[in-house]
């Protein structure tokens, strides 16, 4: 079961999803991170709560970024406010 | 009117009565004696309606000429319109002229009766229905039928009484079989024993219960509750109280909002039933214990040292009584060696003793530590407490031991994602259990978790497969080794392809072997050297 937190910061959509994202949750997952996009182009997932991913959640985390078609790939960052420090400005990951 | 042919006396023949008792339906039986009674007083319709004293209504059971009233499930409130007066003033009532008089039940207006005569079924003074017929045109009921009606609804009463409550008794083993406690789960690491005791002969069933179900991440809910009252009605109410619970813990809502959802649940459903309830989140991985109370007794902790105390708690307020109440949560500590017991009243209250000392006899049995063999610890604590012959309440009594994890374990998992995260967790507290430390514990579960979605992959079928991960170590490693019976893919459009090389990064070897009848992957990890 997916227990996905959402809230916008600035405008900008950070999720934050369940302890585990695996096989069992992934597809879920990735549809409500879908919709909670709602057409921005940037999204931030807090990942501080997540211990496990699996293949399944790898998989489904960079299959996202197809499926929304983000202009850019998938950056990682140390923590939330340096994630929306990076795209904020819009001067890229 | 004439009533020849003598067959007012033969209305409520014994052998009515009598034959009665074998019959499987009080349908039948009802629709025969009807039958007879509307033949026998020339009447053109006849029906009874049994008294629901619980809600105070009458609800039409059979009928002759009237057969819609049963089928439409017509109720007629006590001392209201007909049958109601019937009933309520317990004498025949005789209507002359229907259109003068007030009538609940509007088929008996659209059926164009005229008149109706109307006795009350009595067993030692007790009204358990009306019985009622009725004519097309208008007709006098002289004394000689209203007698020749009563004794028939006399002698028909003891059989109607005595078939609602084998039928009665029927529904209740079909639904006792539905509210006896859900089967407690298998969980390594974990002894669960419990005692399950209502009051009373007869119905064994109550307002207690205790229960036990995985959360997310391998957590599992451990609850004790107490409805107010006994016997069936408390059972329904727990019954009720007992999915809600489970449906709001299966939604993942914080204990506090669980219960604060429960009790805004029970006011709203207007039972008229208050509870007391204990829910507890217990977190094996951590070996923590997360409590909310709702008016009920502290939980009581035995340590590995076998010291025994009663938990401190936030208490709330008993469930149903008023809407909008907080529940605060309380964290304890339960490392393995630990044991915890959760209880109802009816296990330390006795009539003429206070609370205080019922609870100090609880908490003395629990420290006694003369178990008979192969005795659990519910029944330990329940025998040194109270014999089945002295018990005046319910009782439910719940316990909880905390045990190290063997050096070597197997699980039987089921062929389904949503065991993964259980499986993670469980191999975690085993790993932890060896002396594998965070990287290695956390790089060993993930490529076995892996393995296991593989497996759960290989499953085919609707039907329910299982897949076995055998957990085993010696002096150099562990291996975790994880088979199941289906064949092998290489890649799955979903995911998976990325799960071999992932299990290769994460530990020191991953085989895996393919035969006919099924794959076996051998995942291994070095032993630092202080775990050796």
């Amino acid at each position: 079961m997916s227990r996905l937190q959402f809230e916008r910061v600035d405008g900008v959509p950070v999720a934050r999803p369940s302890e585990d994202i695996d096989a069992a949750n992934a597809l879920v997952l990735r549809d409500e991170l879908a919709t909670s996009l709602q057409g921005a182009d940037t999204l931030v997932l807090d990942l501080g709560a997540t211990r496990y991913v699996d293949s399944a959640g790898i998989d489904m985390l960079f299959r996202l970024a197809q499926i929304v078609a983000l202009p850019s790939a998938v950056a990682i960052h140390e923590t939330v406010e340096q994630a929306l420090g990076a795209v904020s400005p819009r001067c890229g990951a | 009117m004439d009533n020849d042919g003598g067959t007012a006396e033969d209305l409520g023949h014994p052998g009515t009565a009598e034959r009665t008792l074998d019959y499987v339906s009080l349908e039948q039986m009802l629709s025969d004696l009807l039958e007879r009674i509307r033949s026998s007083l020339q009447a053109d319709t006849a029906a009874v309606l049994l008294l629901d004293a619980d809600r105070g209504v009458l609800v039409a059971r059979a009928a002759r000429g009237l057969e819609e009233e049963v089928r439409q499930g017509v109720q007629v409130p006590l001392a209201r319109g007909f049958a109601g007066r019937v009933a309520s003033q317990a004498r025949p009532i005789v209507i002359e002229d229907l259109s003068r008089a007030e009538v609940v039940n509007p088929i008996l207006r659209q059926r164009g009766i005229r008149s109706m005569l109307g006795v009350p079924v009595q067993v030692d003074g007790r009204v358990i229905a009306v019985m009622h017929v009725g004519t097309l045109q208008r007709r006098e009921f002289g004394e000689e039928d209203i007698s020749a009606m009563q004794r028939a609804a006399d002698r028909a009463a003891a059989a109607i009484d005595s078939a609602q409550l084998s039928e009665q008794r029927a529904v209740t083993e079909i639904m006792q079989r539905t509210l006896l406690p859900y089967a407690l789960p298998e969980v390594p690491g974990v002894r669960f024993s419990a005692k399950y005791l209502p009051a009373g002969s007869g119905v064994k069933i109550g307002g207690d219960w205790y229960d036990v179900l995985p959360l997310d991440n391998g957590r599992l809910a451990l609850v004790i509750g107490d409805v107010v009252g006994r016997g069936v009605l408390a059972a329904a109410v727990m019954s009720e109280i007992r999915t809600a619970l489970r449906a709001y813990l299966a939604e993942g809502h914080e204990l506090s909002r669980v219960m604060a959802l429960l009790n805004d649940l029970l006011v709203s459903m207007g039972r008229g039933r208050s509870a007391t309830a204990a829910i507890f989140d217990y977190d094996l991985e951590r070996g923590e214990l997360e409590a909310v109370y709702a008016g009920h007794l502290p939980a009581l902790l035995l340590t590995a040292g076998g010291e025994a105390r009663f938990l401190e708690q936030f208490q709330g307020l008993p469930l149903g009584i008023g809407i909008g109440q907080e529940y605060i949560p309380q964290h304890y500590p339960f490392p393995v060696g630990s044991s915890l017991l959760l209880y109802t009243d009816g296990l330390v209250e006795r009539r003429g003793e206070s609370i205080e000392d019922g609870l100090e006899r609880l908490r003395t049995a629990a420290e006694s530590p003369a178990r008979e063999d192969d005795a659990s610890l519910a029944d330990h604590v329940y025998r040194g407490l109270l014999d089945e012959s002295t018990l005046e309440d319910d009782v439910a009594l719940l316990a909880i031991e905390s045990l190290p994890l063997q050096r070597t374990m197997q699980l039987t998992l089921k062929a389904d994602t949503s065991e993964l995260a259980w499986l993670r967790r469980t191999l975690g507290r085993w790993l932890a259990g060896q002396g594998i430390q965070e990287e290695d514990l956390f790089g060993m579960t993930l490529a076995a978790s892996e393995a296991a979605g593989n497996a759960i992959e290989h499953a085919y079928g609707p039907h329910e497969a299982t897949f076995t991960v055998l957990c085993e170590r010696d002096d150099e490693e562990v291996r975790v080794i994880v088979r199941d019976e289906g064949s092998w893919r290489e890649s799955h459009p979903y995911g998976r392809g990325r799960g071999i090389g992932i299990m290769r990064a994460l530990v020191d070897s991953a085989e895996v072997e393919r035969g006919e009848r099924g794959t076996t992957v051998t995942l291994r990890k070095q032993l630092p050297g202080d775990a050796r």
